[in-house]
Parts: structure tokens; C-alpha cells; sequence
């Protein structure tokens, strides 16, 4: 393994510290608070909740807010307990957890981005630090931490050699650690996965071989890590039916609200003799065709974004390694929340979509510079 | 989760899926190279639309405020623009013949609309 001299250990320091300078000021400076709701006043006390409970023995309290997983809110607990004493509220200490994950994943976006160059690396961790969404919604503590060890599950297995067993493991237990913290990142990061892996044109059964490992190794883990999902026998209670119930608030209420873009097609059916027919077959239109997220309106990376389509379209240029991974990447958050996350969907989902793009972008800038050039 | 909502996206969703590789087998593309494909026109084409929508005109709120005739009228327009940018710039990307995946998308398209309305129809007619 490459050793870092104290001078690479002084320069992630910075590219961690700027970051975090950034989100540490939009959080204690201009963020009101609190800014999400009930979220932030929520998580600090679930996750000391859960605390107490792990040292009792007491697991009810993982029914305490069981539809997300409990890992994020237990590390925020630990930033309550390890700032408490320093003056830090409950809600200070849950931002500061926010901002250091949200920095990390800055850190990590280099990470990946020098895997084609150093100027790569650095774009797309200077698009990142300064991207909006990713500073305002640095205190989405669950998304963040989740979105830190998404992204790093996605590093190993870029990083990953296509014989080796070791890194998808490795990945694998990481993207556990991510759907700990929330759930969404199981699909994101197996969807990114499988795509790349489909691109990449690897044949069938090495691909299938390695899907399976990422996805058994992350499902032992999250098994392993939530209560909820142990024994009836060892916990005192069905803790599945408890996260079941939990679950059931997300649910497709009396106004019509679509899951999938594909549930117009339900009350259009049940209705195809009222007149009431044509305001449901409405609903396609509102359902299946418009993006539940306003990334376009609050961030700069998305407008990169289409204009590297357009500049790549334009030059009829094949895209290629770890630009077209990255859209890839991109394609299984952005479908993930189209498709699964439309009635529920909150505008501080978009961070998820950041790092990819940022990388993506970063690697089109430098494209279009080289070509400028010559 | 309402049970009848969700067996229209257990039917609906594997129908696309299967309708891709069906219209893809048929068209002679490899499997890959459709699901990819399909995947980034969707991407994009949403992207491109979501864009569009900053313009005060197509804003959500401002689509959501037509009334159902409207909408009936415009979400066509607006769908098939979707798809045909989506089209247009995953087959630029990828370097791939625009015409012929065009038809693969219209056809994966259709096939799913002729397995998953009359399955539909089925189950919700036999539904308690």
C-alpha cells in the first residue's frame, strides 16, 4: 500500500477542512433552527434513546422511529455525548455530524476523481464543497452519513480488481454500513453496481458472482446491525412487524398520491366508466413525466450536467470510463427516486445525486479544456 | 401501501423490464446494450424535462394548476418529447443508430402497455 508523508496527510486535512468550514457556517450561522423538521429534534433523542436500550438490554426502544435504520442515529447520539460538554445543543451536535459526513464525501469525491487525475480529483471535490444542495442540506444527518458510506462502497468497487474477492467484500460491508443508515442506499449503490457492471460488458456469471457478494455481505450486516430485523426470541418482540408498522406511514394516501410512475394505470382502470376517468388518466401526466425533484433549481451541477450532454452529443464523442461510471451512477439514484421515492420524496434527497454529477462534471469540464487547447 | 397500487407496479415494472429485453431480442441488440440504452434515455429525457420546468410557463406548479382536458392534451406532448431526447442523446452517447433505438424504445413501450393493461384489468376485476 502507498505510504502518505505528513504533507498528503496535511492536504486531506484541508480538503476536508474546507468543506466543513462551509457547512459549518451555513449550519450554526444562516441555517434557522431547527431547519428539518421533526428530523432534527427527532434522531439526537432516538439515538440516545437506542443507547440506553443497547446498555439495558432493553431493544423495545428500537420501535422508537423503526422505519429508518438505526446506525446514523447512534452516531449521532455519540456526537451529543462527545460535544454535550463542550456546549453543543442536541440539534448543533446532529449538524456537526451532518457537516462531517458531508465533508468526508467532498474528500471522498477527490478520492475518486484522481483515480483518472489529479485535476480531476480536484474539480470534482471543488464542485462539491461549493455545490448548494450539498451545504444546505448538510444537516439531512440520515442521508449525509448514509451518502459518506455509499460513496465510499462505490470507491472500492471502482477501485476493485475484477479477480479479486476482497474488495467487494469489502464494498459490500461498507454499503451494510450505509443502509444502516438508510435503506435507500441498497438499491442506489447495487443498482450503480449492476449497471456498471452491464456497461462495463463483463460477462454474466463474474458479474452475477460479484452482485451477489456486494448484495449478501451488506444484507449480513444490516441483519446483524438493526434489532429490529433479530429473532423474535432474543429481542421480546416481532421487530420486523414493528419496522412493518413503522413503514406504513409511507403509504399512498385517499388524494391519489402515485408510488410508481406506472400507478396511474390503477384508478384509470377502475374508473374507465365515470367521468372521473379523465382526471385520473391525468394523473399519468403527473406522475410518470415530471421529476419529483427540483434539482435544476437549487443546484449548478445539474446544469453541468446537460451541458456535458450537450457538448458530448454534439461531438458525437463515446463516453467512456469513470465519466460514463459516474452517469451511470447518477442514472440509479435518479431512477431510484423517480421510480420508488416519488410520493415521499423530500428536496433534501437531491444530495444524493451531487457526487456523481460533480465527478461527471469535473470530467467533462477537463475534457472540453484539453480539446479547447489543442 | 394499497394492495391493488401495488399489484399494478409488481405487473407493471417487471412488464417493462421483460418488454426490453423481448423488443430487444427481437431487434437483435444485445441485451446490455438496451437495458443500458433504456436506462440513460430515461435518465436524460427526465433530466432534459426537469430542466425545462425552471421556465415559469412548465413549472410543476404551473402544470399542476391545468385542468384534466389540459393535461390530456399537453402530457403527450410532453412525454414524447422525453423520449425522443432521451433517445436522441443516449444513442449519441453511446454511439448507437437513433432510428433504430427509437423503435426499440416505442416498441418496448407498447409491449408494455399490451402486457400490463390487460393483467391489470384481470386482477382488479377479480379483486374483492
Amino acid at each position: 500500500m502507498r505510504k502518505i508523508g505528513f504533507l498528503g496527510v496535511f492536504f486531506f486535512f484541508l480538503l476536508f477542512t474546507f468543506p466543513f468550514s462551509i457547512r459549518f457556517f451555513w449550519a450554526f450561522s444562516l441555517a434557522p433552527v431547527p431547519y428539518l423538521t421533526p428530523d432534527e429534534f427527532l434522531y439526537p433523542f432516538a439515538g440516545k434513546l437506542y443507547i440506553q436500550g443497547l446498555a439495558s438490554g432493553n431493544f423495545s426502544v428500537f420501535k422508537v422511529n423503526a422505519e429508518h435504520p438505526p446506525l446514523s442515529k447512534l452516531i449521532t447520539a455519540l456526537f451529543t455525548f462527545l460535544l454535550g460538554p463542550l456546549g453543543f445543543s442536541d440539534i448543533g451536535a446532529l449538524r456537526v455530524q451532518g457537516c462531517f459526513f458531508s465533508a468526508l464525501t467532498c474528500l471522498l469525491a477527490y478520492s475518486i476523481g484522481s483515480r483518472v487525475g489529479r485535476r480531476m480529483g480536484m474539480l470534482s471535490w471543488v464542485l462539491l464543497s461549493l455545490d448548494p444542495v450539498s451545504i444546505r442540506f448538510a444537516v439531512a444527518s440520515l442521508d449525509v452519513t448514509s451518502l459518506f458510506f455509499a460513496s465510499l462502497s462505490i470507491y472500492m468497487l471502482l477501485r476493485a480488481h475484477p479477480n479479486s474477492c476482497r474488495l467487494y467484500l469489502l464494498s459490500g460491508l461498507i454499503l451494510g454500513l450505509a443502509t444502516l443508515c438508510k435503506y435507500s442506499a441498497y438499491p442506489i449503490v447495487l443498482g450503480a453496481l449492476t449497471l456498471i457492471l452491464l456497461g462495463g460488458r463483463t460477462p454474466f456469471r463474474p458479474a452475477s458472482l460479484r452482485i451477489s457478494l456486494v448484495a449478501a455481505s451488506s444484507l449480513v450486516l444490516l441483519v446483524l446491525g438493526n434489532p429490529l430485523f433479530w429473532p423474535p426470541q432474543l429481542i421480546g418482540f416481532s421487530g420486523y412487524s414493528a419496522f412493518l408498522e413503522a413503514s406504513s406511514r409511507y403509504t399512498i394516501g385517499p388524494g391519489g398520491i402515485c408510488l410508481t410512475p406506472l400507478d396511474w394505470l390503477e384508478p384509470v382502470l377502475k374508473a374507465w366508466n365515470t367521468p372521473h376517468a379523465l382526471l385520473y388518466l391525468s394523473m399519468f401526466g403527473l406522475g410518470s413525466l415530471t421529476y419529483p425533484l427540483p434539482i435544476f433549481q437549487s443546484s449548478y451541477l445539474p446544469w453541468l450536467f446537460l451541458a456535458s450532454l450537450l457538448q458530448l452529443a454534439r461531438r458525437k464523442a463515446r463516453l467512456e470510463g469513470l465519466r460514463f461510471k459516474s452517469l451511470l451512477w447518477f442514472s440509479a439514484g435518479f431512477l431510484f427516486f423517480w421510480l420508488l421515492a416519488k410520493s415521499q420524496a423530500e428536496p433534501y434527497y437531491s444530495v444524493w445525486l451531487q457526487p456523481p454529477l460533480a465527478i461527471f462534471s469535473a470530467g467533462s469540464i477537463i475534457d472540453a479544456w484539453r480539446k479547447a487547447r489543442r | 401501501m394499497e394492495e391493488s397500487e401495488t399489484i399494478v407496479s409488481a405487473i407493471a415494472l417487471p412488464a417493462l423490464l421483460l418488454s426490453v429485453l423481448a423488443a430487444a431480442r427481437l431487434m437483435g441488440i444485445s441485451k446490455r446494450t438496451a437495458s443500458i440504452f433504456m436506462t440513460l434515455n430515461a435518465t436524460i429525457g427526465l433530466a432534459i424535462f426537469s430542466a425545462l420546468t425552471t421556465i415559469p410557463q412548465l413549472s410543476i406548479q404551473a402544470l399542476n394548476t391545468l385542468n384534466p382536458e389540459e393535461v390530456v392534451v399537453i402530457m403527450p406532448l410532453i412525454f414524447t418529447f422525453e423520449l425522443l431526447s432521451g433517445t436522441y442523446f443516449a444513442s449519441r452517447i453511446l454511439e448507437l443508430d437513433y432510428l433504430r433505438f427509437l423503435k426499440l424504445t416505442l416498441a418496448a413501450l407498447s409491449l408494455t402497455l399490451a402486457i400490463s393493461v390487460p393483467l391489470c384489468l384481470l386482477v382488479l376485476l377479480f379483486k374483492p
